[in-house]
């Protein structure tokens, strides 16, 4: 398959992804909304312990939950999106032909993937502006940060492919992905900083790349640039998160094809 | 042979879904795979798909082995079945844009309409979000939607399923027409004798995941059910007494009596003996349909767990 006919593949979905926001009105304004209320609520909580004199975090501490925020809103849709795309598709009765295609099933997911990508970007600038604008935060956004980002994003991609991948096998594993990714709130400090947790925790912190993301995000905001360790881990971890990610999909699809779980019609 | 399929197997949980079936499809040939329920014919069907591995056997579908090759033969292969399904929240318009573009096919629209109006679809339905289509629109629009991608080999798991007999019957014909002017090799699995005897050239009878009989719809008719059948209307209670050794059976549904001939050559004798009975009316000498001819084969495999019987 040439580059051409994948791009046409990815427009395919971006449209139809679109398309079937806008036709849910009420849903679409909510997704509109919901980053901008976040951003908010936790602008203000940030800026209130700033002004009941802080907690000494580098930039302040409202900067601090806002970029939080804000990255881990971005990355999210990454690690959730291939997997709900492929349970929705299984669910709705329209996964039968999207596999029919004469594309190896990576095709569809990563086109997906990318689709999910523009509404993290629509929400990155919603949320960025409403910082800027309303609580004067100055993310100081550059080139090599919002590249990071992206990265960032990429290195749990392949943790989206690889849930994708076990929810073909398994309908509902998605609920306790969701409680994993919500305990990385927890573990890679995006409303507190990971110093403040127990030494036991930060040890898992350790492990997690979006303590890297986070880390990197916050320091090319507030200092100019990013943290040799972040640089050099968060590629690594991309490489080997969309490793496991692509070999886990694999499996499962060999799985389900044996067992006759890939679709039920 | 397009479609070649050798001693394939698939087990799920200790039972065997499909036991060893063999089977070859010609160039443009339509082919049926009949059988009752569990028979095995969705589960032949999803593995010459590539929606499922076999335990054991080969299928060849254009050349290409399905587990060794499977997107070379979903790039000639599409599947129809009477559960496909649309985004409901978009309009037949958007959903065929979608699928053409994964397709590659630009021109789209104008096929969609042509196809669409020959199955009496309006281009004012192509403006419903398909949420809005009734069972019958929406499978019109997955024929269309097979039609804009236009593979060579198209397998159809009972495609009229839910489908009213109108509708069933308009289907039938455009695909008739299709398979006749585009030469495209079908399997096609169906409950419905009708459909098989009137779409299939060739049909295949599965029974617990064997085939049991291969033929021509009316070879298969005659080699199972040579038998010839007198039906009439009988005004006495019970069963008329009629004693013949080339009877085989005698059924009563109602005030009418079927009388099974083993011997299709006493037929004149064995219809002089009904007529001395008296009290009858509307007597009649009946072929077997393919459905009669089905289940009797059924009814017969179930019976004496025959070996395979196949003959041209």
């Amino acid at each position: 398959m040439d580059i051409k006919g994948y791009f046409s593949i990815l427009w395919a979905f971006v449209v139809r992804d679109w398309q079937r926001r806008w036709s849910y009105k009420l849903n679409f304004i909510a997704m509109l909304l919901y980053p901008i209320v976040w951003v908010s609520v936790f602008g203000v909580l940030g800026r209130t312990i700033d002004d009941a004199g802080g907690t000494g975090v580098p930039g302040g501490f409202s900067t601090f939950m806002v970029t939080g925020i804000i990255t881990w809103r971005f990355i999210r849709v990454g690690f959730f999106d291939s997997s709900w795309s492929i349970r929705w598709e299984q669910h709705i009765g329209t996964f039968k032909n999207i596999y029919m295609l004469p594309n190896h099933l990576m095709v569809p997911i990563s086109a997906t993937a990318l689709s999910g990508f523009t509404v993290s970007m629509l929400n990155f600038v919603e949320m960025w502006l409403v910082a800027e604008l309303v609580f004067g935060i100055s993310l100081n956004l550059t080139l090599p940060s919002f590249l990071f980002l992206v990265l960032a994003w990429l290195s749990v991609i392949g943790f989206g492919f690889a849930i994708a991948g076990i929810a073909i096998l398994y309908k509902e594993i998605q609920a306790v992905f969701t409680v994993i990714f919500f305990s990385f709130q927890f573990f890679c400090g995006v409303f507190f900083p990971v110093d403040a947790l127990p030494r036991s925790a930060q040890y898992v912190s350790r492990v997690i790349p979006i303590t890297y993301a986070l880390n990197g995000i916050r320091y090319s905001i507030t200092h100019g640039y990013i943290p040799t360790t972040d640089l050099i881990v968060m590629p690594i971890a991309g490489l080997i998160g969309l490793a496991i990610g692509l070999v886990t999909l694999q499996l499962c699809l060999k799985k389900a094809l044996k067992e006759g779980k890939l679709e039920r019609y | 042979m397009v479609i070649k399929v050798k001693n394939l197997r698939k087990e799920f949980n200790g039972t065997h879904a499909v036991d060893g079936i063999s089977f070859e499809v010609k160039q443009g040939e339509v082919f049926g795979l009949l059988g009752p329920n569990g028979a095995g014919k969705t589960t032949t069907v999803k593995i010459m798909a590539t929606m499922l591995l076999p335990d054991g056997g080969t299928a060849e579908i254009g050349g290409y082995d399905v587990v060794k090759h499977p997107q070379k033969v979903r790039g000639i292969v599409d599947v129809i079945t009477a559960r496909d399904k649309f985004y409901r929240r978009l309009n037949a318009y958007q959903n065929m844009s979608f699928f053409s573009r994964l397709y590659g096919v630009d021109d789209w629209k104008d096929k969609m309409e042509n196809y669409g109006g020959r199955l009496g679809l309006e281009k004012e339905d192509y403006q419903k979000r398909l949420g809005d289509y009734s069972t019958g629109m929406r499978q019109k629009l997955n024929l269309v939607r097979n039609l804009i991608r236009n593979t060579p080999i198209l397998f159809l798991d009972e495609p009229t399923l839910g489908l009213d007999p109108v509708s069933s019957r308009k289907f039938r014909g455009l695909l008739k027409e299709i398979m006749d002017r585009e030469e495209k090799t079908v399997v096609f699995t169906s409950h419905n004798m009708y459909e098989v005897e009137e779409l299939c050239e060739r049909i295949a009878i599965l029974n617990r995941g064997r085939i049991t009989s291969v033929g021509e719809p009316g070879a298969l008719k005659k080699r199972i059910f040579p038998k010839r059948l007198v039906e009439f209307r009988y005004m006495e209670d019970g069963l008329p007494d009629i004693d013949d050794p080339a009877i085989d059976k005698i059924e009563k549904e109602g005030r009418y009596i079927r009388v099974y001939l083993e011997d299709g050559r006493r037929l004149h004798d064995i219809i002089e003996k009904i007529m001395s009975i008296g009290r009858i009316t509307d007597l009649s000498v009946k072929e077997p349909t393919l459905e009669e001819a089905f289940i009797r084969h059924t009814e017969d495999e179930e019976r004496s767990d025959e070996k395979v019987t196949a003959w041209i």
